[in-house]
């Protein structure tokens, strides 16, 4: 991954939440790192996404998943994407393509639950020798 | 001068008519007009003046007035063409033609080469690259280490700087864009297209004033 990509991550020059009439203070992107292969990575992705009834497509590292809202209502809708920052490293990013936030806070939530396995949090043993440290899932 | 253009109503420094804007960017009439009612929306959100302040800016962003981030500070520097301090009506629509669907690409290409270029040095050193990665980390609540980050930069830089004299300027810029265009995905805002979707009020509302005068 490069830098200047990993940058445009940044919800500082996401200026479409300048046009968001919510007034919520959520988060409405999230990244995990995982140690995993990117294939690992990807169908754990596209099987917990398929366990929560969502529609998956995935093409070049970048996943969709699409569905109801909570309520039926409307449309719901999240895009995935695995860079991968180091070797062995990969930085997963996650947000929201379509729909409530809140919805997609409690999508968000859940799905890590059920990512555990593939999420690396380091233990203070690896976190001393500087690789990584980063707070749990939902901050 | 006629007075076609006074309303009645009292105009902050700054305004300037939505058919002068309309000409010198992407925006229609009524799309600036809609830019309008957002902008009014956001201007008075903390200090009733019709100007974007830094907090307003903040609070539109990230919900959160205090929220210090390095990249926000940069749009917001660069939006503010006067360097006044707060962002005008008119350096509002202005800026955000930018990020037109239909604005040329070589705009933004430039816009972004600008937003990177921390210090306004003219070209991008690999400390500010730096910089941005960490403040890019930090914002996300991830910590890299030292090595990890100097690899990460190094290897970009390397890829960036084709001349290969620790900076990316311009033209080097613009060539490693070509390459990479997912680089200014985030210059490009298709909901602009939109906007006059999202305030329909506003043009029912036009309408009658034109008629009141």
């Amino acid at each position: 991954m490069n830098a200047f990509e990993m940058i445009t991550l940044s919800q500082g020059l996401n200026l479409s939440s300048l046009f968001d009439r919510q007034q919520d203070f959520i988060k409405r992107q999230t990244r995990f790192v995982s140690r995993k292969s990117a294939k690992v990575i990807i169908s754990s992705i596209e099987a917990v996404a398929g366990s929560m009834g969502l529609k998956v497509h995935t093409r070049n590292f970048k996943t969709r998943l699409e569905g109801l809202s909570a309520n039926k209502a409307g449309q719901f809708a999240a895009v995935i994407e695995v860079y991968e920052v180091a070797p062995s490293l990969f930085l997963v990013d996650v947000r929201k393509a379509a729909g409530d936030t809140l919805d997609y806070h409690k999508f968000y939530r859940s799905f890590c639950k059920k990512l555990e396995h593939i999420i690396w949090k380091p233990t203070e043993s690896n976190a001393k020798h500087g690789l990584l440290r980063t707070k749990s899932c939902d901050s | 001068m006629g007075c076609f253009c006074s309303k009645g109503v009292k105009r902050t420094p700054g305004y300037e008519e939505p058919t002068v804007l309309a000409a010198e960017t992407p925006f229609t009439v009524s799309e600036v007009e809609a830019l309008y009612e957002l902008f009014k929306k956001l201007s008075s959100s903390i200090i009733d003046d019709g100007l974007i302040h830094k907090e307003e800016f903040n609070l539109a962003l990230f919900r959160n007035r205090n929220k210090r981030n390095l990249f926000a500070d940069r749009i917001f520097d660069l939006f503010d063409v006067k360097r006044n301090g707060v962002i005008e009506f008119g350096e509002f629509v202005r800026s955000l033609g930018v990020f037109h669907p239909n604005a040329p690409i070589e705009d933004k290409i430039a816009f972004a080469f600008r937003l990177y270029d921390l210090r306004n040095t003219g070209s991008i050193e690999q400390e500010e690259l730096k910089e941005m990665v960490l403040a890019l980390l930090h914002e996300s609540d991830l910590v890299l280490s030292e090595d990890v980050i100097e690899t990460i930069v190094d290897k970009t830089f390397s890829q960036a700087d084709a001349k290969g004299d620790g900076k990316i300027d311009q033209e080097e810029w613009k060539e490693f864009v070509s390459k990479n265009p997912s680089l200014i995905r985030n210059m490009t805002l298709p909901y602009l297209k939109d906007i006059t979707l999202a305030f329909p009020s506003f043009v029912l509302r036009s309408e009658v004033e034109d008629s009141e005068v």
